[in-house]
């Protein structure tokens, strides 16, 4: 607290000096507008997260998840993939609850499925897709099938690879000292551990988002399948919140609509603050894995889809 | 990191965004309608900060007890795989344990949490300034989407008459029953950079945040020079041009009357 508050002291000392660097260099300041956005648009997403996950640690017996889920998980899969829909918010809210339910003892294929889904598939994200699309509902079906059928088989993929061994079980240990001390508690740990490696991922996505202009994407536009991939590792890279993503995929429409749809998919599965937020909860060696993988049946659910629907 | 620097953290984390979302600057970064969460936000994390802070004066010995945080516990944490421990020695022979791996993750995880209050401090330190001609540069300034398929609704009584610049350029660009011709309208924007020597009225549009941010452009003729980057609100005619097919569009021009240098408006974004 002694640091802290030194810390402080010193930025309001330092002030004038920041703001005469902000002032002289255009880079430097979008790169900080950039930059402070992401942090401040997620925040509400991110307590709403950590507040659930919390409520989940402190609230849900241990062996009431694994209860009401089907017993075998094949079928569980799925299942955690449509209850995705019911949470309204975009990833940085589904990466603590997943760890939440896993150190509830709900199966990582599981959890994992549902934190694939949940970002993808909510009310909030469909509303604002079909609103960035114009109506269109064949662009609305189509994220909703590709990024489901993403969740689902990457959770089946997990399951037949047996590598839950890879998965750090987050700590959720109730001390006994109250409901209220222990919620607080684990939300605390939740939002400065999720939310540091959210900001760790942020700035990687400012620093892209400065460097590289939006017009270079044009003269790739060309060819489908070269413009699916850069759009996917467009997504990746730039990592624009699952409620505004459709809104980026609709004004990048010099692309073929099935690559518009990889970059509605593959985003809220996988990018670099979700990467971040996926070391940080569940271990470097797993994210390692499961973040190309998810990338590849994303971009496979993309065109799979994307030729059948669009 | 000790229990009660977490909860100093969120202080800080919650006093700075509410006093944005308050005054204004968070207008800087994302739109209006997320001040209420943002404010629903700072509040729970005020109330937990001062919880933490509260119990810490209470308990303080439990601040050691916080089995997460302590680093040298490895053996509170329970891997699913329950692999014998011989095994779990030989991911990491020479004894080292990789941050980020099993047993050293709840250690480490407060410790990256000093980061979430960095875009805090430098919000409420530096307060960058909103998107300007230098993120405008890059974008071609049409804005490509169409959002609406039907006819666009007659245009606002009123002489001039105020538009945003995305609803000045849909109407220049596809309305059918030429709603703008003869009609005066008052723009707001920032000069950017054109395509020669001139400038062209500028505002920055957003979908969620800054992160996405994008340029909507207008032409303008008849109009004095005007520094990058310099809020101005001009009042002019469309001059009009036949509607074309989406690829082949420019910049839609107004022929300025009257100009006038301002201030930046309290939400820089439309």
């Amino acid at each position: 607290m002694l640091g802290l508050s030194v810390f402080m002291v010193a930025l309001v000392f330092l002030r004038p000096r920041l703001a005469a660097l902000v002032d002289g260099n255009d880079a430097l300041a979008a790169w900080l507008t950039v930059f402070v956005s992401i942090g401040l648009q997620s925040l509400p997403f991110l307590v709403l997260g950590v507040v659930l996950s919390g409520a989940i640690a402190v609230l849900v017996p241990t062996d009431a998840l694994t209860r009401w889920l089907p017993r075998r998980s094949a079928v569980a899969v799925p299942v955690a993939g449509l209850s995705g829909m019911v949470l309204p918010g975009c990833e940085c809210a589904s990466v603590p609850i997943a760890g939440s339910l896993v150190s509830r003892g709900v199966k990582p294929a599981v959890a994992l499925t549902f934190l694939l889904a949940a970002p993808a598939i909510n009310p909030v994200v469909l509303v604002s897709t079909a609103v960035a699309f114009a109506g269109s509902v064949d662009m609305v079906a189509a994220r909703f099938s590709a990024s489901l059928l993403t969740a689902v088989v990457i959770g089946w993929i997990w399951l037949g690879l047996g590598k839950d061994h890879l998965v750090t079980v987050p700590q959720k240990r109730v001390s006994g000292h109250g409901r209220l001390a222990d919620f607080v508690s684990a939300a605390r740990h939740d939002l400065l551990h999720a939310g540091g490696f959210l900001v760790l991922g942020s700035a990687v996505a400012a620093t892209i988002n400065v460097l590289v202009p939006r017009s270079v994407l044009d003269t790739l536009a060309g060819n489908l399948l070269v413009s699916v991939l850069v759009l996917a590792v467009f997504a990746v890279v730039v990592a624009v919140c699952s409620e505004a993503d459709a809104f980026v995929a609709a004004s990048l429409s010099q692309f073929p609509r099935t690559a518009q749809l990889a970059f509605m998919v593959v985003g809220p599965a996988i990018d670099v603050k979700l990467f971040a937020m996926q070391v940080g909860t569940f271990g470097r060696r797993f994210a390692t894995v499961f973040a190309p993988l998810t990338f590849v049946v994303a971009v496979a659910s993309a065109l799979a889809v994307g030729a059948v629907l669009l | 990191m000790r229990r009660v620097t977490q909860s100093g953290l969120l202080l800080v984390i919650g006093v700075i965004s509410s006093v944005a979302a308050v005054n204004g600057i968070y207008l800087n970064f994302v739109k209006p309608s997320l001040r209420l969460p943002i404010l629903a936000a700072a509040l729970v994390l005020l109330l937990m900060g001062a919880y933490g802070v509260w119990e810490d004066r209470r308990h303080p010995e439990r601040d050691d007890l916080d089995p997460r945080l302590d680093p040298e516990r490895d053996d509170l944490d329970p891997r699913l795989d329950p692999a014998p421990a011989h095994e779990a020695d030989a991911v990491h022979p020479e004894g080292e344990h990789p941050e980020g791996e099993h047993g050293h993750d709840h250690a480490r995880g407060p410790r990256v949490g000093w980061l979430l209050v960095v875009p805090f401090l430098l919000l409420g330190v530096a307060v960058p300034p909103p998107l300007g001609s230098y993120s405008a540069l890059g974008d071609s300034g049409l804005v490509t989407t169409i959002t609406s398929t039907e006819g666009l609704p007659p245009l606002a009584e009123g002489d001039p008459v105020a538009l945003t610049l995305a609803e000045f350029q849909g109407r220049a660009l596809f309305d059918a029953d030429r709603s703008l011709e003869g009609r005066r309208v008052r723009l707001v924007g920032f000069a950017s950079p054109g395509l020669g020597n001139d400038w062209v009225l500028t505002r920055m549009s957003l979908n969620c945040c800054a992160a996405d941010g994008f340029a909507v452009k207008v032409r303008v003729e008849g109009a004095p020079a005007v520094a990058d980057d310099e809020w101005v609100q001009v009042v002019g005619t469309w001059r009009p041009a036949p509607i074309v097919a989406p690829e082949a569009q420019e910049l839609p021009v107004l022929d300025v009357d009257d100009l006038r240098r301002m201030a930046v408006p309290e939400n820089p974004y439309e």
